[in-house]
């Protein structure tokens, strides 16, 4: 039998779940700042664009989920030896918790107060 | 090309079924001598043109635990005098002098050295390498960053020491507030420290990835091995955001150029965005390396396989990831609104669970096994309290409510060293503990140990716990003194009582360490703990005897024999077959053998080159412009010498063991010179983007006046002209790939062509903002513009020197189509010089109009 080397591409792919979570994360970062700074976004869209943008991370991570799933296998039942990228179910999953966690403020904060003392 | 199966054990080589015993006995022999002539390392005071990790890094950790040391010995002075109200020990200038230093040099001059030594001295045997791919750089590293380090700790005793606070924060830091050349030696100092920083993450990425032992694929590998590829990786993004700060704050103060001055257009606030987007991930780069070592010495202490393996690494790429979202939590009281800040808050609260799963994973692993009461446990024990209570203080300070409270007093003082010295330095006190039977002919003392880690344990928590409460009374951060009549006077008493308790643990330490540690590169005390990973083989000044083939995650507990197999040369290269220094390149998933990389011996260019680069940096500082530039001048010139013994003739297959023919020459992606070259474009892109952050974070500042004041813009003709010379400089080095393989001359003419466009479009561009009037002193918005330009110029003219290489090897026949790792190099960097460019363009050019 020859053995086939895997390439880092797959390896990063393996990496989908905090990609989107900072990909998401920095969109929010990015859209609140330009709709609070002036320049930009009419202040009250943030709320909408943000929701829009949890759902399509979290389309996003759930996709990579049934792909990691189905490629990977549960890695318990792999032998050591094969369990290269056995970290990105449980990666994805947790990637999922922080999209919605770092969302919640979407849902119960004023967009443009000012944060300060 | 023959690739063995993935099982990559090698128990009976052919030669030995072919052969008589005592024929094995004479070539076996034979063998370890060839391997012990070619390794030997240079003698007498030779030895500091030493490469090999073994040696660099025995230099690396001692010179980072001299610093620990020295701003220890500050941490004490500050503690002095702040033991007794309305002391006078210390003046105020000196004071915030050495708080300065003191956080200063324990960040950038001790944490960070300090695992990545451990990562140059340990990884090569944890992985069963003969050395790391790239062991001058490795030593460039080491010497410019002890010399820079000597030289900037060296301001203390001239009273030129910074004075801004270690995050150095404008307007503070301008010359209007600092006048003198403190700031300029942190800023030159500190930013070149850094660049060292960045090349030994290159080392180590391509180290983790690439020469590995075979059949330790990533399941396999060990967890400090792990925690180092995700430190390097993060730094390679990190670090570049506080460089580019460096570089703006410098111009401003060396040229006026007014990123960070308000009234002119530019924001001081931008210098804690791009400070704080290194600032936080650095303390998981610091922490996570340390959390790679608890793992590994849990693990052999408790005699157990770490429990949770997968998890960890899950927690620990999960913590590489969010660390990056954290920055802001430094800045919840600058102003910004409330909702950036609550998503800043809810990542910082986040990122507690992948720190957990850990914490859980190492009391489960010590649960299920039995633990042994050893120093190294003591400390991790005592690692395991301090950091988690850290934790737990960290997410009350992720809390926007209650930081607007804490922030900038005693509390946040105790939280960060709860979770810094908890978090690196006792794990760093059990690993020297524990590794030290694997790389000194003696153990270090137990009764030595234990007393050091109580007194350490008792001081720590009798100097810190105090400062929470302090913190809570309102007693502010970086004080000189305070009156009697506030009531903090007992506390800041036993705080000081507390830090001299933590000093004598250190001093303990350290009588052990001259009285028992014996550093040697071949005779060790062994394998005492009865550890499970590689490290813990035979080890000689070469390495392993033969490179083992691995089939589990502690070979030593699971493949029986293979010390001894190994030591007997059965396994991997166990001789030289091209005479030199080698060692397996594998492929970075599986482990399988690729291919054999030659590697450099002894050699002076890389200290003299970090000792010139020192030395351009620091005579900067103090202005003395000429010998500087001599100095750059030579370090680039010693840079070239190295390079030029780069990139040997090609050789064919050679028999590197196990039955196992490999090329002695790669080439291409597959090379770990063009992995290099990738990662250099990886940390260059970061820098940019940086850039491209900042001049949008300053758009948003003053909108209304972009371009500033009405500054004319360049003829959008100018851009097309630009723009279209980038193109043509690519192509030309597309063009000049292809005659590579059948017309050196035409080669030759098209990376000159190549290298002159990218220089005639920088040339156009700033040409074209000079001639409207622009000047860089001129705002905040017209500085970024010739910023765009100084940083493509750097690209550029790393370029031009290269191209000049390519150029000489041409010319000397030591560059063809087949021996072409200098020219892809270049090429790599051309094609990323035309991106960036573009970028660049699109910009300074496209942006202006697009919002005007």
């Amino acid at each position: 039998m020859k053995a086939r080397p895997r390439s880092m591409l797959e390896f990063i792919m393996a990496l989908n779940g905090p990609i989107v979570w900072a990909a998401h994360f920095f969109f929010l970062y990015l859209a609140d700042a330009l709709a609070c700074s002036g320049p930009g976004l009419a202040s009250e869209t943030i709320r909408w664009i943000g929701a829009t943008a949890t759902v399509v991370a979290l389309a996003l991570t759930f996709l990579s989920l049934r792909i990691a799933r189905a490629t990977c296998g549960r890695g318990s039942r792999t032998a050591e030896a094969e369990q290269h990228f056995s970290f990105a179910p449980p990666l994805i999953v947790l990637s999922m918790v922080a999209i919605l966690w770092t969302s919640i403020p979407l849902l119960v904060l004023p967009t443009c107060a000012p944060g300060s003392v | 090309m023959q690739l063995p199966p993935i099982s990559l054990g090698c128990n009976s080589p052919m030669t030995d079924m072919v052969t008589s015993p005592a024929d094995d006995d004479t070539r076996r022999d034979a063998e370890r001598k060839q391997l012990g002539r070619i390794w030997a390392p240079p003698s007498g005071w030779r030895i500091i043109s030493a490469v090999n990790n073994t040696i660099v890094g025995y230099f690396y950790i001692g010179a980072a635990f001299l610093f620990f040391l020295l701003a220890g010995i500050l941490a004490l002075l500050m503690r002095t005098q702040l033991a007794v109200p309305s002391n006078t020990l210390l003046s105020p200038d000196t004071y915030n002098q050495i708080f300065t230093m003191h956080g200063t040099v324990m960040m950038f001059l001790f944490a960070v050295p300090a695992v990545e030594a451990m990562g140059i001295l340990l990884l090569p045997q944890m992985l069963g390498a003969r050395d790391l791919p790239f062991p001058r750089l490795g030593a460039f590293a080491f010497w410019a960053y002890f010399i820079g380090g000597l030289v900037f700790f060296g301001t203390l005793f001239f009273e030129l020491a910074p004075s801004g606070g270690w995050f150095m924060y404008p307007p503070l830091t301008s010359t209007r507030f600092s006048p003198g050349i403190g700031a300029d030696f942190w800023l030159l100092g500190i930013g070149f420290i850094e660049i060292s920083a960045i090349a030994g993450a290159i080392e180590i990425i391509v180290g983790v990835l690439r020469t590995r032992a075979p059949g330790m694929t990533l399941g396999r590998m060990p967890m400090f091995a792990w925690t180092m590829l995700i430190f390097a990786t993060m730094i390679v993004f990190a670090f570049p955001a506080v460089i580019l700060a460096t570089i703006m704050l410098e111009l401003e103060r060396a040229f006026g150029w007014p990123f960070f001055i308000a009234e002119k257009g530019g924001d001081a606030l931008l210098w804690q965005h791009l400070f704080w987007f290194f600032g936080h991930p650095e303390v998981y780069i610091i922490f996570l390396p340390a959390a790679g070592m608890v793992s590994m010495i849990v693990a052999t202490m408790a005699r157990t396989p770490l429990v949770a393996h997968n998890l960890i690494v899950v927690a620990l790429i999960a913590t590489g990831f969010f660390s990056f979202g954290l920055w802001v939590h430094h800045m919840f009281t600058t102003g910004i609104p409330v909702m950036s800040l609550s998503f800043f808050s809810a990542a910082s609260m986040a990122v507690a669970i992948p720190s957990g799963i850990q914490v859980f994973a190492w009391i489960a692993t010590i649960a299920s096994g039995r633990l042994q009461l050893a120093t190294p446990a003591l400390f991790i024990l005592g690692f395991l309290f301090i950091f988690t209570l850290g934790g737990l203080t960290g997410v009350m300070v992720a809390m926007v409510p209650f930081d607007w409270q804490a922030h900038d007093t005693y509390f946040v003082v105790a939280h960060l060293h709860y979770v810094l010295v908890g978090g690196m330095v006792f794990p760093l006190f059990a690993a020297i503990y524990y590794w030290a039977p694997a790389l000194s002919r003696t153990p270090l003392s137990e009764t030595l140990g234990r007393w050091s880690f109580c007194l350490m344990f008792l001081g720590f928590n009798v100097a810190f716990l105090p400062m929470h409460l302090l913190g809570l009374w309102g007693m502010p951060r970086r004080v000189y003194t305070y009156p009697a009549e506030m009531g903090w006077q007992t506390l800041n008493l036993v705080a000081t009582a507390g830090a001299f308790t933590l000093a004598a643990g250190v001093a303990v330490f350290l009588v052990d360490l001259i009285r028992n540690l014996r550093p040697s590169v071949s005779e060790h005390a062994g394998n005492v703990w009865s550890a499970g990973t590689l490290e813990w083989m035979p080890g000689h000044v070469f390495g392993p005897r033969s490179i083992p083939g691995v089939e589990s995650r502690y070979p030593l507990w699971h493949q029986a024999n293979l010390q001894q197999e190994s030591e007997t040369g059965r396994h991997y290269l166990p001789s030289a077959p091209t005479g030199g220094r080698e060692t397996i390149v594998t492929s970075p998933i599986e482990a399988l053998p690729q291919y054999l990389l030659r590697l450099p011996g002894p050699g002076w260019s890389p200290f003299l080159a970090a000792a010139f680069t020192a030395a351009f940096f620091m005579l900067l500082t103090v202005k003395w412009v000429t010998v500087a530039t001599a100095c750059g001048l030579l370090a680039i010139a010693f840079i070239l010498i190295w390079t030029w013994s780069n990139d040997p003739e090609p050789v064919g297959e050679v028999d590197i063991g196990c039955g196992v023919a490999a090329p002695a020459y790669m080439s291409g992606p597959a090379s770990p010179a063009w992995w290099a070259t990738v990662i250099v474009m990886l940390v260059a892109g970061s820098l940019y983007l940086s850039f491209v952050f900042s001049y949008l974070y300053l758009w948003t500042v003053a909108p209304k006046s972009w371009p500033a004041a009405g500054a004319p813009l360049v003829p959008i003709a100018n851009a097309w002209g630009a723009a279209a010379l980038l193109v043509a400089a690519g192509g030309a080095m597309l063009a000049a790939n292809t005659a590579l393989a059948f017309n050196r001359a035409g080669c030759a003419v098209l990376v000159c062509a190549s290298a002159a466009a990218l220089v005639l479009a920088l040339g156009l561009e700033v040409s074209g903002h000079l001639a409207t009037g622009l000047r860089p002193e001129a705002s905040g918005y017209a500085a970024l513009v010739y910023l765009a330009s100084a940083l493509q110029l750097e690209v550029v003219a790393a370029i031009v020197v290269i191209a000049l290489v390519v150029l000489a090897r041409l010319a000397c026949g030591r560059l063809s189509h087949a021996r072409r790792v200098t020219f892809e190099t270049l090429a790599l960097l051309t094609y990323y010089a035309v991106g960036q460019g573009l970028l660049g363009l699109l910009l300074v050019h496209g942006f202006p109009r697009g919002i005007g």
